[in-house]
């Protein structure tokens, strides 16, 4: 056997670094029965960028198997709950005009796809928009419900759920278990890594401690990129042709007494990109993502204060400049990529955290046990990671190409064939027949589900015509019965369910029962 | 009809008194009440004792099971008592003790305005002539400051077994004759291989906070599902 993969050090510590860092530990460090060791050095004058502050569904196995409490994230972390994404103004230039992209999936998922019956026109007229039509977690969302009682107990749900959080506060609660986990703190500054002839890392060299040596590598450095950037060099692949934001400006909003909390993401398309509004339990986090080539700073900056209002007189803003992309390999001989340094998109959908989620989950559980085997699982590795990246890339962009907001050049420009991927122009080409199916996606890879296609793809109105099929959708009687079933269960559960922030209120009095 | 619980008033409730139902009718709709720790010794013997989440704060708390669905009792029905224990939050009816401010101490004496237990002319009055307490209030008063005591001490127990991870969902199948079988949810009861896997050091703490007769009490009650279910055989609703 070659060089066994004991000692893993982890450069970075913001929410992709302890959250590695506790998922390995968790796993390999078994509470000091195993001979794996984990380091995390971490400088305390980098500050982490702390703006995603959106989670997906995965976030909550990520959470509990770390043995985070969830009502300690709802006391400690600001956090609230995120029962998906309503998209408002990205079809036509106007605020009345929205749709949902909800957690819970559409009736029948699956089994009996309902998406050729509601574009039949009296069950568009009788049962609404797609995201109400086929589930009632659209409804629950605009009436201010949380998805979950005080009664349910921690990590279930009765409606799919997320979070939103301070992020620079998870990462110290995620820190907290990580260490009690085994994990190495040290607070120290990384100036220099030394490789080996066949380019291997073997150890970093930190400001104060000197040389620490290790066996594998993980880079949560984030957009510095110290290990997998600036010393393998490995090259990182730009998706601005195809996703042109690259700016954002963001703030963070007081709310007025008692102003209910948004238990969604709002994101609402502007001139140039597009403004998101998370709301914590103690602020709201907003910001304007744009395109430079679309607008001007200034422009943007008004853009964004007329939006929050009256308000923004006293804000202070920050503008972020990205470069949206992802490298080439995120596992390069023996060190791993995780987080910023892996690569950034827009934040639009939460996909910096799934990746995360998905990288770690991953690597835990398949940590190489020599340096053999770490060539196979590296390989395979990069190849379903740069599937994921590909994937999220087209799903973000399918949020811009089907708009009707044609007399602005920024969304004209996104519904040029030439700024859309392959695979994305064959399946639009697809759909225009056929509604999305399970096998369209490589579900081993794909991030987003069909499901998640389906809400935005109908949201946006999009029309599937089956007409030369029609016969495949002639069961009308089982159609109606999902669509009154989501009825019943919508006005069910609204009556049943509190107020958003009144359950973050009973949460931080009384907490959650973990069973 | 719904209750409407008042602080007691010398004045307003001057000339109220209150008929002694020894058949605790005002129960009859209810199919469970909350039991506090020192009570679950006499209560084993006649109703399960278990644990449900309290559904303001999703806390939990100890009560006593009479019926097996929601508005059913087939322990005090029909103005018979099928059990040779009461307990204490039902005995007390229609007094109940509130805490008189954000100092939980001091106990304040409440009615429940709606109980059809209250009447002018039947009955032990609550005040005499002098607007005084009379003997049998001050003897409820008594009760109640002492259960307020008791049912914070039952809390206490309660958040010891929940930090201890003793407590675990009870996974009921009640085969109900022609009625087939079905499963009851939202009940909690002690996990005895829990009890069993604890550490010295916690047991020890069990013992001198006397909480064992209250376990094995608990566990030994859950054999009353089926004294509930002989009940329920013989039941007609009132």
């Amino acid at each position: 056997m070659s060089k066994l993969i004991k000692k893993i050090v982890i450069v970075g510590g913001g929410t992709a670094g302890w959250i590695t860092a506790a998922m390995l530990a968790k796993q390999h460090c078994r509470g000091g029965n195993s001979d794996v060791s984990i380091t995390l050095i971490e400088s305390d004058d980098i500050p982490t960028v702390g703006v995603g502050e959106g989670t997906f569904p995965t976030m909550r196995k990520t959470l509990s198997t770390i043995g985070i409490s969830e009502t300690d994230l709802i006391r400690r972390c600001d956090a609230t709950f995120k029962q998906g994404a309503k998209f408002v103004s990205w079809r036509l230039n106007s605020d009345k005009e929205f749709y949902y992209h909800p957690f819970n999936v559409p009736s029948g998922y699956g089994k009996f796809d309902l998406t050729a019956y509601w574009q039949k026109d009296e069950n568009r007229h009788q049962y609404g928009r797609f995201a109400e039509a086929v589930d009632f977690q659209d409804q629950i969302c605009e009436a201010g419900l949380a998805p979950k009682k005080i009664v349910t107990p921690e990590y279930q749900s009765i409606l799919n759920y997320a979070y939103h959080f301070d992020a620079v506060k998870v990462a110290k609660l995620i820190q907290e278990k990580a260490v009690e986990l085994g994990v190495q703190h040290v607070v120290d500054k990384v100036i220099d890594v030394g490789q080996n002839a066949n380019e291997y890392i073997e150890f970093v060299v930190c400001e104060k401690s000197g040389k620490i040596s290790g066996d594998f590598f993980v880079d949560c450095s984030g957009f510095a990129a110290l290990l997998i950037g600036k010393t393998m060099k490995v090259p990182f692949l730009p998706t601005n042709k195809i996703l042109f934001n690259d700016t954002a400006i963001a703030t963070q909003v007081p709310y007025d007494d008692e102003e209910d909390i948004a238990c969604h993401t709002i994101a609402t398309g502007k001139e140039a990109g597009w403004i998101w509004d998370i709301g914590l339990s103690s602020r709201k986090g907003m910001g304007y993502v744009y395109s430079s080539n679309h607008t001007s700073d200034e422009n943007a900056m008004r853009t964004l204060e007329q939006h929050i209002g009256p308000k923004a007189k006293n804000l202070s803003f920050r503008k972020i400049p990205f470069n949206s992309g992802y490298r080439e390999k995120f596992w390069h001989k023996n060190c791993v990529a995780i987080g910023l340094s892996a690569g950034f998109l827009e934040p639009l959908e939460a996909s910096a955290l799934i990746l995360v989620d998905n990288s770690v989950e991953w690597i835990s559980e398949r940590l190489p046990t020599d340096f053999n085997s770490m060539e196979i699982i590296a390989k395979q590795f990069n190849h379903g990671f740069t599937k994921k990246w590909q994937a999220i890339v087209d799903f973000l962009k399918l949020h811009y190409v089907l708009t009707e907001r044609t007399d602005e050049v920024y969304w004209r420009d996104n519904m040029q064939p030439e700024s859309m991927s392959e695979r994305l122009i064959e399946s639009l080409a697809l759909w225009k027949h056929h509604p999305p199916h399970l096998n369209d996606t490589d579900a081993q890879y794909d991030v987003f589900p069909i499901a998640s296609i389906q809400y935005v793809l109908y949201g946006l109105n999009f029309k599937t015509d089956v007409s030369a099929q029609h016969y495949l959708y002639n069961d009308d009687k089982l159609a109606q019965q999902h669509f009154q079933h989501n009825l019943k269960m919508q006005a069910k559960i609204q009556a049943s369910l509190p107020n958003h922030r009144a359950l973050i209120n009973m949460i931080k009095e009384h907490g959650l029962q973990k069973i | 009809m719904t209750s409407k619980v008042v602080p007691l008033d010398s004045v307003k409730h001057c000339d109220l008194r209150v008929k002694v139902d020894r058949s605790y009718s005002h129960i009859a709709q209810q199919n469970m009440v909350p039991l506090m720790a020192f009570e679950f010794l006499p209560a084993s013997t006649n109703f399960p004792i278990v644990f449900v989440k309290q559904s303001e704060t999703g806390k939990f708390k100890s009560v006593a099971l009479m019926g097996l669905e929601n508005g059913e009792n087939v322990v005090f029905s029909d103005g018979k008592v099928k059990t040779n224990y009461v307990p204490v939050n039902i005995k007390r009816y229609p007094f109940s003790a509130g805490a008189a401010s954000a100092d939980e101490a001091s106990m304040m004496l409440c009615i429940d305005e709606n109980s059809q237990l209250l009447n002018n002319s039947e009955g032990f009055a609550i005040f005499d002539e002098g607007g005084q307490p009379s003997a049998e209030t001050t003897e409820v008063t008594q009760l109640l400051t002492d259960i307020l005591a008791r049912d914070v001490a039952s809390d206490v127990f309660v958040d010891f077994l929940v930090e201890h991870n003793l407590i675990e969902p009870a996974e009921l199948t009640l085969s109900l004759g022609e009625e087939g079988k079905r499963k009851i949810n939202g009940i909690y009861k002690i996990s005895e291989e829990a009890l069993n896997e604890l550490d010295d050091d916690v047991v020890l703490q069990l013992y001198h906070h006397k909480y064992l007769p209250a376990i094995y009490a608990h566990l030994a009650s859950l054999g009353q599902f089926n004294r509930l279910l002989q009940l329920k055989a013989n039941f007609t609703p009132s």
